[in-house]
């Protein structure tokens, strides 16, 4: 028993100082560099070369003027911003049909159907990735939105369709049979009643796609390859190796904030259903 | 393009090429590095966040945070961070009087592979520690009510009842972690292009070459067909190895 004592005034010690001060010096190094970034971001190249700490003299926003303008940021978020929605668009309502088909119906082949989507989950991006080149070069989808969307689209449905599920699953069988007596179509069941009740798991599948989406980097490399089509995280790899004969960094930096802007809208509203969501979203491999 | 049937001779040419077994090597460094300090780091925070900071909300939101990043901009962060003009890393070593260990990190053959391996591993140690937390959140309070009636230590509890009872999630994560690790792409791609002089080389990067700049397409996707072989073998042995009875409670 005496032991157990010491050691757990030992711990009330140990635990009050030295961990938090662990915590602390692990949330800067978090949020240290994303400080810079946006410090970054207002100054101009000889003050970022000049001094790595300080702050900028005088704010430059001259830099995101440059950065949406000439280096056509502003072009890529617009890109961006339509391929994600469209694609999450078209995620959300062929994932919430088929999982809710797959749940309500009992018909040959239904379980089949449902691990043929799993399967998906396990395929690795750069397994597929010559072959789906190939494909869409065949059918002339390479290098346009339509077929990224669709790539976007096809690439997130299992996931998304595994999240699903188990939430049309846990709806009430008995509300879809009154309205059925009611003389309601399987169709609206499905859309006016249904799709409702499913929406906090069609908000958590919506969440993970537009983040995932708007992140996405190695499947728009391999698809998109003129300028004008170029979606943000092309529009920053592409203007990071530019600036690396121009060096004006302050432009590449408030590029950086431009694109992280709207992950941290949306991780501020959702960040709990983010991480409770993660138990989930982790099986997204 | 014309089409010919050449059976195994991409595998053949594969088992022979140098800079292929260099890159998997590449992949194996950066697999055990992620998983040393993932699994540890993150477990500890879990751990300290669950049973001994009660206000720990903050911390979650912060440490999590790197996830929801683009890669693109995590390889750009951190190839100013590593930058020898301008980069606060050396920065941070003059600053603590460190400074003959500053060096251009991204140029330099010996700590190239760990600079690019550092910012996954801040990218997920957040997503890992919520993971982790979410499991331990699932152990019955009264097993360590019992532990303590029983007179166990703080380490006693976490090791014989925590580890136990997380251990799932451990050998999930660990999956995770592998899969993740060998498809290590644009971080390497967008920091060091595989260089200086391939010592950064990975399996992606080197399919990528050989698919998108030399248009030897079969060859590439022999590369796919082994990434993935490889991949299944190293995660079929994790949870052979760390197959375990699974404890009711």
């Amino acid at each position: 028993m005496k032991k157990a004592n010491d050691l757990s005034i030992l711990g009330k010690w140990a635990k009050n100082i030295p961990l938090s001060f662990i915590l602390i010096i692990y949330s800067i190094i978090v949020i240290f560099p994303l400080v810079w970034i946006f410090s970054s971001s207002l100054k101009s190249s000889i003050e970022i070369f000049a001094n790595v700490w300080a702050l900028p003299k005088g704010i430059k926003w001259q830099n995101y003027v440059n950065a949406w303008i000439e280096a056509s940021i502003g072009k890529y978020f617009i890109n961006s911003v339509f391929v994600t929605a469209t694609s999450v668009f078209f995620i959300l309502l062929l994932s919430a049909m088929v999982a809710y088909v797959l749940t309500r119906f009992r018909f040959l082949g239904n379980s089949f159907v449902f691990y043929y989507f799993l399967g998906g989950l396990m395929i690795p991006t750069f397994l597929g990735i010559v072959p789906l080149f190939l494909l869409l070069k065949d059918l002339r989808l390479l290098d346009n939105f339509t077929g990224l969307i669709l790539v976007y689209t096809a690439y997130s449905l299992p996931f998304s369709i595994f999240i699903l599920t188990p939430f049309f699953k846990s709806l009430p069988h008995e509300l879809a049979e009154a309205a059925i007596i009611d003389g309601c179509s399987d169709f609206s069941v499905f859309w006016r009643i249904m799709l409702p009740l499913a929406k906090p798991g069609l908000i958590t599948v919506g969440i993970f796609n537009f983040l995932g989406i708007w992140n996405e980097y190695i499947l728009a490399l391999v698809i998109i390859s003129s300028g004008e089509l170029r979606t943000l995280p092309l529009g920053i790899a592409n203007l990071y190796m530019v600036q690396h004969y121009q060096a004006d960094w302050g432009t590449l930096f408030a590029g950086l904030t431009i694109v992280m802007i709207p992950t941290l809208i949306v991780y501020i509203i959702f960040a709990k259903k983010l991480t409770s969501g993660i138990t989930l979203g982790a099986l997204k491999g | 393009m014309r089409k010919v049937y050449i059976g195994l001779d991409n595998f053949k040419k594969l088992f022979h090429d140098g800079i292929f077994w260099i890159s998997l090597e590449h992949n194996l460094y950066i697999v055990v590095l992620s998983l040393f300090l993932l699994l540890t780091v993150s477990l500890f925070f879990a751990i300290v966040l669950t049973k001994v900071v009660k206000k720990s909300g903050f911390y979650k939101t912060v440490y999590f945070f790197p996830n929801i990043l683009s890669e693109v901009i995590i390889a750009v962060l951190w190839a100013f961070i590593y930058s020898p003009s301008f980069g606060i890393f050396n920065g941070f070593l003059e600053l603590i009087g460190l400074s003959n260990l500053t060096r251009a990190w991204l140029g330099d053959r010996h700590a190239a592979l760990t600079a690019v391996t550092i910012p996954g591993v801040w990218r997920f140690i957040g997503f890992y520690m919520i993971f982790f937390i979410a499991g331990i959140q699932n152990i019955p309070q009264p097993l360590y009510d019992a532990g303590k009636i029983d007179g166990t230590s703080e380490w006693q509890s976490f090791w014989f009842i925590t580890m136990p009872l997380l251990w799932e999630q451990i050998k999930v994560a660990t999956v995770y972690i592998i899969i993740i690790a060998f498809n290590t792409f644009t971080i390497v791609f967008l920091m060091t292009r595989g260089g200086p002089n391939r010592h950064t080389e990975v399996i992606t990067t080197y399919l990528y070459e050989h698919a998108f700049q030399y248009s030897s397409f079969g060859y590439a996707t022999a590369i796919g067909v082994v990434l993935f072989i490889v991949m299944f073998i190293a995660s079929w042995f994790t949870i052979r190895v760390m197959k375990k009875e699974i404890i009711e409670y």
